[in-house]
């Protein structure tokens, strides 16, 4: 075979990495104040999985009206909502925070659902263009623009378990009229028990004909995102120790402390980023956090490992050089697989839908970090930790 | 490294046949496959499970509950303060209490005549029954600390933190079964109830993607019990305030009688209810007909011959529904509920009642719905990205390392699936983010058969032989492999112990990917190395 493989690095290299130090550490300590201060000035863009709150994915017909939706959904005076673009003209993803009880009679998990249900009753009612006329008990007459097909109200009501209300064609041609029974099985009664039922009937109605669709509706209540934020802290903390722990059993401790030390790099290097790039920070990404935490040890390790090789046949090599020459062994190794894993996020990133491109831009930023630091601070960072080379030899048999 | 025994050989082999047969199903249609309700073409002991979609991919609705404790104290306390009550007047002579109060966890009273004290107490044991109580909960603390002053003639019952932790656990496990009977009569298919903790209950119903409709059929709590009409003083005097004792009000579906006074202890309650129907009554309005166990039997035909003519109240979640006259003693052990109803109401009050009361109140914590439609958006671009991912990494492998390249490239199409047979074979639930963790297992995936090439173009470059240099290669490479997926793993298993909901996904398909990833990468694409050398016998490696 004659064919010339395509190399990204010479086979041989004697890049001086270690020289190269002082302005890999600079960097990256100046990296790392840049994030630091760009999380307290600006903060992350903490998604409801961990702030509380609501998504909603919303599906127009036509493109969507971002200015329209806006609008309607602002006017509900939920506080701050974020209202964009979300894969596709036609899709819509409306954010809002936390709704917090004013006073103690509210109930806060309550709220949240209260608000989501806000948004989608307004953005049907407009989105329908139906006015509904309820008399308190039992008659509702139902009217819109254009003329609305009986059978499909019919179709739903039946659907949703509630088949035994009479719709029926309205005086006007463009009307409807709607007959709720007298419910009398709960404990609430009366007129409050009629409003109740009439916000259910009159919800799947203005769902039925409205031109726009809820796709995905996300409600997390305060209680839960509390526990979201400790859970992950706790996992990416745990993920730290038990690496802490590995490389300690499985090399020295001055091993474990710079591989550690390149991680925490690599997780303050990601928080700046999220700080700056405003991408939502959400249960996904503490996924990405620990998969690029996995990354990353995965490279420090292999370097790493030829660093102990390295020592176990150069007893009287100075460690500079040996360090170099472990990087440099293995560079090539590095940029490949980190090339791969490149080409498969950057495949997520541009085709694996909306969802999944925060995950994605996260995942191929932690891939570049973690390769640099496996690099330019896990291994340089072993000549300032005292490693004991005469222990070497004989710790590791394999 | 390069030698392979014939059954190491076989065993690689059957693994990969295994993985296959496992991804199969995900590709034949069910009529083929076949599944529980269909019978497919091909036989029975072959694999038919595909992979288990999550809601995020299938479309549906999670919703997160949390028992209301308080909810859950107020209704022991109740009852607590109704069985002492009771418990100080079953026998003769009757002592006379009064100033029932609930404050707190507890329950305290005063008795009129003190010097009863010693035979109160003696009375009230039952409540802290301990034999009973061991073989819920497995310990023997006694729930209530009774405490009394013989010279007052107070006693305070207080309901200890274990014993409502317990009340807790018992109301989450009831609410699990309550709450799986009446998804169950939704007719929805596969949907689960998870108890969570202590007090929380996970329920995900695959494709209901809407919340509202199971919520309430859900958060209805049909609390049903027949009660005695309490008619010994007129309504009016109780709405005034003279509530006799044992008494209570009542309101009530009817318009013309807005309040009942009912006497609090229930002759039957729901618990002893076997059936419930939604039937017609003698003038064709709709009703519900209900049947009773061999114990609500018997109580309930004792009490109706008791009270012939007197009337009782069927109270539903606190609220009397009908209060009908007892014409003669209703033996049968079955009755008609007859409450004005249209034929909706009728029908889900019989499946309420036939689900069972729920004992405590319900808040929602989290939920999330999904249409089918985004769902189904979602695995496609899943699939193209990874499909195209998974191009460019192989054209990028046979590109770096010629026919090594294609050997890795054997081993990533394998690792896909089993990747696939696994999630099936396991029936993992693949999510969202579990699709991109195969993508990102694609990539990371070649990392052990890079590591393995470039030692050998090391070993190469040192002067060994092909087979030699392979041989050392792989055998090098080796413990840096498990080093460095090892690690990887950590941080999969983490994701597994803390992540929640669809994050889960992301774990199990990176774990299962570490584990292929490895078995692929350094025992099949090995293998397929030494098969090569062993026929071919390069003078060279070109790598």
């Amino acid at each position: 075979m004659a064919l010339a493989f395509v190399r990204l690095v010479p086979n041989e290299t004697s890049i001086g990495f270690v020289r190269l130090r002082k302005f890999g550490f600079a960097f990256s300590v100046l990296a790392i104040i840049g994030s630091i201060a760009a999380f307290f000035a600006l903060g992350i863009n903490l998604g409801i999985d961990f702030k509380g709150g609501g998504n909603i994915e919303v599906r127009t017909e036509q493109p969507a009206d971002l200015t329209r939706i806006g609008t309607i959904v602002r006017g509900l005076g939920l506080g701050e909502v974020e209202v964009r673009e979300f894969g596709s003209p036609t899709e819509v993803l409306i954010r809002f925070e936390r709704q917090e009880a004013t006073d103690l009679s509210q109930n806060e998990e309550r709220l949240q659902q209260q608000a989501a249900r806000k948004v989608h009753v307004a953005l049907y009612t407009s989105y329908s263009g139906i006015e509904m006329i309820f008399d308190g008990d039992q008659s509702v007459i139902i009217s819109a623009p254009i003329a609305l097909g009986l059978d499909k109200g019919t179709e739903a009501l039946s659907v949703f378990g509630l088949e035994d209300l009479t719709l029926s064609q309205g005086d006007d041609i463009n009307a409807l009229q709607l007959q709720l029974p007298v419910v009398v099985q709960d404990r609430k009664s009366g007129p409050e028990l009629q409003q109740q039922l009439y916000d259910q009937v009159s919800y799947k109605l203005l769902e039925t004909y409205s031109t726009l669709s809820s796709q995905r509706t996300e409600i997390v209540g305060p209680k839960v995102s509390g526990e979201l934020v400790r859970s992950g802290v706790t996992a990416v903390l745990g993920a730290l120790f038990c690496m802490l722990i590995y490389i300690w059993l499985r090399f020295e401790w001055q091993f474990s402390v710079g591989a550690v030390i390149a991680l925490v790099h690599d997780i303050l290097l990601t928080i700046g980023m999220f700080s700056l790039s405003r991408i939502e920070f959400n249960l996904a990404s503490i996924a990405a956090i620990l998969t690029i935490v996995g990354y990353s040890m995965n490279d420090t390790v292999v370097v790493y490992d030829r660093i102990r090789e390295k020592m176990r046949k150069y007893k009287k090599m100075p460690f500079e050089d040996l360090i170099d020459l472990a990087i440099n062994k293995t560079l090539s190794r590095t940029s490949i697989t980190s090339l791969t894993t490149l080409l498969a996020l950057v495949s997520l990133y541009f085709l694996g839908g909306e969802a999944l491109r925060g995950f994605a831009a996260t995942m191929i930023w932690g891939v570049i970090v973690g390769t640099y630091s496996s690099i330019f601070i896990a291994a340089p960072i072993l000549l300032l930790l005292n490693v004991d080379r005469s222990e070497m030899g004989d710790n590791e048999a394999g | 490294m390069l030698h392979f025994s014939k059954a190491k050989q076989i065993a690689i082999w059957l693994v990969i046949l295994l993985g296959l047969l496992f991804a199969l199903p995900n590709f034949l249609t069910e009529n083929i496959r076949g599944s529980e309700d269909v019978e497919g073409v091909i036989p029975v002991f072959l694999p038919s499970k595909t992979v288990n979609l999550g809601l995020d991919l299938q479309g549906g609705s999670y919703l997160l509950f949390e028992v209301d404790t308080d909810s859950v104290r107020a209704n022991k306390l109740e009852s607590t303060q109704e069985e002492a009550r009771q418990l100080l007047r079953s026998d003769k002579p009757i002592i006379p209490a009064r100033g029932f109060r609930i404050s707190g966890n507890t329950v305290s009273f005063k008795l009129s005549r003190p010097n009863q004290m010693e035979l109160a107490l003696e009375r009230l044991e039952p409540l802290n029954d301990v034999s009973q109580n061991q073989l819920l909960s497995g310990n023997s603390d006694k729930p209530f600390v009774i405490q009394s002053d013989a010279v007052t003639g107070n006693i305070s019952l207080t309901l200890t933190e274990q014993a409502l932790t317990k009340q807790t656990k018992d109301a989450v496990a009831r609410s699990v079964e309550v709450i799986r009977n009446r998804i169950t009569e939704l007719g929805t298919k596969d949907p689960t109830i998870l108890r969570q903790g202590d007090s929380r209950i996970i329920v995900e119903v695959p494709g209901e993607s809407d919340p509202v409709r199971i919520k309430r059929i859900i958060e209805k709590t049909a609390q049903m019990s027949f009660h005695l009409v309490d008619s010994s003083v007129s309504i009016q005097e109780a709405l005034a305030g003279r509530i006799p004792p044992g008494a209570k009000l009542v309101t009530t579906t009817n318009p013309a009688e807005p309040d009942l006074l009912i006497r609090r202890r229930a002759l039957v309650d729901g618990a002893d209810l076997t059936d419930a129907q939604q039937s017609f009554n003698q003038g064709g309005q709709p009703a519900v007909s209900f049947s009773f166990n061999s114990r609500g039997s018997i109580r309930f035909g004792n009490a109706t011959a008791e009270n012939v003519n007197r009337r009782f109240s069927i109270l539903l979640d606190n609220e009397s529904i009908t209060a009908p006259v007892i014409r003669s003693p209703i033996l049968g052990g079955s009755g008609i509920i007859d409450g004005g109803f249209t034929v909706e109401a009728a029908n889900d009050l019989a499946i309420l009642l036939r689900a069972g009361a729920l004992p405590a109140k319900l808040e929602t914590l989290n939920e999330r719905s999904v249409g089918p439609g985004l769902g189904q958006d979602s695995i496609r671009a899943g699939s193209i990205a990874l499909m195209i991912g998974f191009v460019a990494v192989m054209i990028y492998m046979v590109l770096a390392y010629g026919l090594f390249g294609v050997f890795a490239n054997a081993a990533l199409i394998s690792n896909l699936v089993l990747i696939l047979g696994a999630l099936s074979g396991l029936q993992a639930t693949l999510t969202l983010p579990g699709i991109a963790g195969v993508i990102l297992t694609i990539g990371m995936a070649v990392d052990a058969n890079v590591l393995i090439f470039e030692r050998i173009r090391e070993e190469i470059t040192v002067g060994r032989t092909p087979l030699n240099a392979v041989e050392t290669g792989f055998l090098k490479a080796r413990s840096t492999i498990l080093d460095a997926n090892i690690t990887t793993l950590i941080a999969a298993v983490l994701l597994l112990l803390f992540g929640a909901g669809p994050v889960q996904g992301f774990g199990v398909t990176l774990a299962i990917g570490i584990f292929t990833s490895v078995f692929t990468a350094f025992l099949f694409s090995r293998m397929l190395t030494s098969y090569w050398l062993m026929r071919a016998k390069p003078k060279t490696l070109s790598l």
